[in-house]
């Protein structure tokens, strides 16, 4: 069960209905779905896998996800990793736009999401 | 004979140590005018008397003769030196210049010389005879000339008693009786003269001439030095009396002027002579006290006002009663001063002092301690300090301790320095309470440099500096719900977001099919959530878009997209609602715009979402048509157009205002959407137009400028 041909995609929600949707929406688009309900899980998660796209919401519970984002920019295995800013916070959304690939405003259609995913799929 | 005359030269020599006597006491006020007059007479009357004494003692009519001789330095001079005092003691000194004193010295010199050479022509004496025994006075025969000196004596010692009599005629009570004294000195020479005319002389041959000469300047040495007056002459006194800058008039018992001095009639604007001898009800109607019998009212005064209104004078009388020696009053001289400038200045200084007290502002002086010496009503009414309890005090008294030290220090450097110091205090009450005030403190400096007092200004400024501080907190706590307002929007933003992004997953998984099959009425029921999550959506979007705009933290970031994708983004919104509504929604987009356009479309796409969604609410039938166009070789547009109900012209300017819908219009809204547009495009340097028809539809045309690619 370690083969696995799908890519892996992180979901950085607290909000358990909507990483349902992301969840549903990207593992439709074919992802193989990590899930952290907070910063501590997302980093644990981080150091033991480097998935294709990052789903990235700003606004946990134990923190700004911008240390996230900023670790995965400094972490060499994760250099290749998409991340998708998920925020409600426009101001903040903007200020992160450079060091961010993608940035969704919450919120976030659920067609919208899978195809951008779709579109992000490596090889695909 | 012989005891008659032992016994007269006894007489002659009482008479000259008299005369010496005279003359040291004379010396000690010699500068007095008349002195050396009188001494000179002094002088004259003892050479004849010692003259005489040894005429009549002489054994030998050789010596006799020769004494005689001597007499007659003396003899020829009395007169002239008599004459002499009693012009310049009456005041008419002026008149005996050197040139007429050396006039009426001639004939007492020819006398002198004519004695002195007798026996060549017997002028004087026309016959000698010489006494037996030879003890006694040598018996003379009178010869032309001696009736000459005699006539010339006479006319002098005349005209001096005319003098003194006059004196004591007009002059002051004191000087008459000097005058009388001296008069009655005169009459003892006349009496002897009388008793040797009429022959009653007891011993015929001895002259009593020069002892009734001591015996005149004996009375008129005590008149003269007696008094201890000597200073003052009569003629000093009038003067004195003519020189007055006030005006002095005299009346007698019965009210009649007597004088008046020059000021006085200037005063009155008559001459002496128009009112000496009238009555003063006449001229001086005023002068009611001139007629009081107290003699203890030495002095009264009283204040009058004479004269017509641009030249009227106000005068100080002093009513001075005239008492003779008994004390008894006699008349009455007024003075009277000009006092109106003394009042004007009396006046204007009731009037600033009035001022001061009347003033508005809290008005201080202390000395050059700071010890406060006066203050005003306004003082007592803003610190509470009546001006008894304030004086003798320092105003550290009002010291609130609530500013620090330096500051004032600076004020004490200031005013010590001479300058004036402006600022604000905060003060301490006599009750407490503490109040501001703005304060201006002048030095007074002197010529010298030195400052003698303080005056401060006070004025309480507690009322305004209330206002101020009631401003600024209502500023601060605007500022502060401003704050909020944002904090506010921001968590309503998220807060709404989150939830509406779980609704609109949802509905979008159940509409899809995502979660299973769906009736077609289920499906609709999704779409229906979806179109209101919309609506509700595109109202948070505005809201966040309004606070934003109003926070000033708005940031349009101009970036290349693609004109139909922003199109399309709108119409899979709308589209739901389009389909319900039965219309039809077109757009048209220019070829030359198709590929790419600069712009901000997170915000271009909220301007094209509210303006399609104002059309859709506004039209029942027919179609929106959203036209992307260049107007002009530099500028793009947007012109969303419908076919619904038309704005009337009267609401099309205010259509753009936050919060505000137009009468009749009202279809549920905040009225926020196209104020959102309004603001939007003008931060983007664009501008929106509107043309509408009521019951033909509406054309909002969005214009920007085309950014460089």
């Amino acid at each position: 069960m370690s083969e696995t041909k799908n890519p892996i995609a992180l979901i950085v929600e607290d909000d358990s209905k909507l990483a349902e949707i992301f969840t549903q929406a990207i593992k439709m688009a074919g992802y193989e779905i990590r899930l952290a309900a907070n910063a501590q899980k997302a980093f644990d998660l981080l150091a033991v896998c480097a998935p294709a796209i990052i789903l990235l919401d700003l606004h946990l519970p134990d923190g700004s996800g911008e240390k996230i984002l900023i670790h995965i920019r400094q972490v060499d295995h994760l250099k290749n990793s998409i991340v998708i800013l998920n925020t409600s916070d426009s101001i903040m959304a903007d200020a992160l736009r450079e060091q961010s690939d993608f940035v969704l405003l919450k919120p976030v259609s659920f067609s919208q999401l899978r195809d951008l995913a779709v579109r992000l799929r490596p090889g695909g | 004979m012989t005891v008659a005359f032992s016994i007269y030269i006894i007489f002659l020599a009482a008479g000259i140590i008299i005369s010496a006597f005279m003359v040291t006491r004379l010396w000690a006020i010699r500068k007095t005018a008349g002195a050396y007059q009188l001494v000179w007479a002094i002088f004259c009357v003892t050479v004849w008397s010692f003259g005489y004494i040894f005429e009549i003692a002489s054994e030998s009519s050789f010596y006799k003769i020769a004494w005689m001789k001597v007499e007659y330095i003396g003899i020829p001079f009395i007169s002239l030196a008599i004459f002499s005092f009693t012009l310049i003691y009456s005041g008419r000194g002026q008149w005996l210049t050197r040139t007429r004193l050396g006039l009426l010295a001639i004939i007492p010199t020819v006398t002198f010389l004519l004695a002195a050479t007798n026996e060549f022509h017997h002028l004087l004496w026309s016959t000698i005879a010489m006494p037996s025994p030879l003890f006694g006075p040598v018996a003379v025969g009178h010869g032309a000339w001696y009736n000459v000196n005699v006539a010339y004596s006479y006319g002098l010692v005349l005209l001096a008693t005319y003098f003194l009599i006059s004196l004591a005629a007009s002059g002051h009570n004191l000087y008459r009786s000097q005058a009388i004294i001296m008069i009655t000195g005169m009459v003892i020479p006349w009496i002897g003269n009388f008793i040797y005319m009429v022959g009653l002389n007891p011993v015929p041959t001895l002259d009593w001439t020069p002892l009734a000469f001591t015996l005149t300047l004996v009375a008129f040495e005590i008149g003269f030095a007696r008094f201890g007056l000597m200073d003052i002459l009569p003629i000093a006194q009038s003067s004195a009396f003519n020189a007055m800058r006030d005006g002095i008039i005299v009346v007698d018992g019965r009210g009649r002027i007597v004088e008046i001095n020059p000021s006085g009639q200037n005063i009155f604007q008559q001459r002496a002579d128009q009112m000496i001898g009238k009555h003063v009800q006449e001229i001086f109607p005023e002068w009611t006290s001139w007629s009081s019998e107290t003699a203890t009212a030495f002095e009264t005064s009283q204040e009058f006002v004479y004269g017509d209104a641009p030249a009227q004078r106000t005068f100080n009388l002093r009513n001075t009663p005239i008492m003779d020696r008994r004390g008894r009053i006699t008349g009455h001289m007024a003075i009277l001063t000009d006092i109106t400038d003394q009042k004007f200045a009396q006046a204007q200084m009731r009037l600033q002092a009035t001022a001061l007290e009347a003033a508005e502002n809290g008005i201080v002086i202390t000395d050059d301690k700071g010890n406060i010496q006066w203050s005003n009503k306004a003082f007592t009414h803003l610190t509470g300090y009546a001006r008894e309890e304030a004086i003798g005090k320092n105003p550290r008294i009002l010291k609130s301790f609530k500013q620090p030290v330096e500051y004032y220090q600076d004020l004490w450097q200031t005013v010590l320095s001479g300058k004036v110091w402006r600022g604000e205090l905060i003060n301490r009450r006599k009750d407490g309470s503490d109040y501001y005030e703005e304060m201006t403190i002048t030095p007074l400096v002197q010529a010298n440099g030195a400052i003698t007092n303080f005056i401060a200004i006070k004025q309480d400024i507690t009322s305004r500096r209330m206002a101020e501080e009631q401003l600024r907190q209502a500023h601060e706590e605007a500022l502060q719900a401003n704050r909020m307002k944002t904090q506010l929007l921001a968590s309503v933003s998220h807060d709404l977001r989150t939830p509406l992004g779980a609704i609109m997953g949802y509905s979008e998984m159940i509409q899809k099919e995502i979660l299973g099959p769906v009736n077609p009425d289920q499906r609709n029921a999704a779409s229906e959530i979806l179109d209101s999550s919309n609506q509700l959506l595109a109202f948070v979007n505005n809201l966040i878009g309004q606070a934003q705009i109003e926070t000033g933290k708005i940031i349009l970031r101009p970036e290349l997209f693609k004109p139909d994708e922003l199109v399309d983004g709108v119409r899979s919104i709308v589209g739901f609602m389009v389909k319900k509504k039965g219309l039809e929604f077109r757009s048209e987009i220019a070829p030359e715009l198709s590929g790419q356009i600069k712009g901000d479309s997170y915000w271009l796409k909220q301007v094209l979402l509210n303006l399609v969604n104002n059309a859709l609410k506004f039209t029942e039938s027919g179609s929106v048509t959203v036209r992307i166009f260049k107007p002009d070789g530099s500028h793009w547009s947007i012109q969303v157009e419908d076919t619904g109900i038309g704005i009337p012209p009267e609401a099309q300017k205010t259509v753009f205002e936050a919060f505000r819908q137009v009468e009749g219009r009202a279809r549920g809204g905040s009225g926020l959407g196209l104020a959102i547009v309004s603001q939007l495009i003008t931060l983007m340097d664009g501008k929106v137009q509107l043309e509408s028809e009521v019951g033909k539809g509406s054309a909002f045309t969005v214009t920007l400028p085309l950014l460089g690619l």
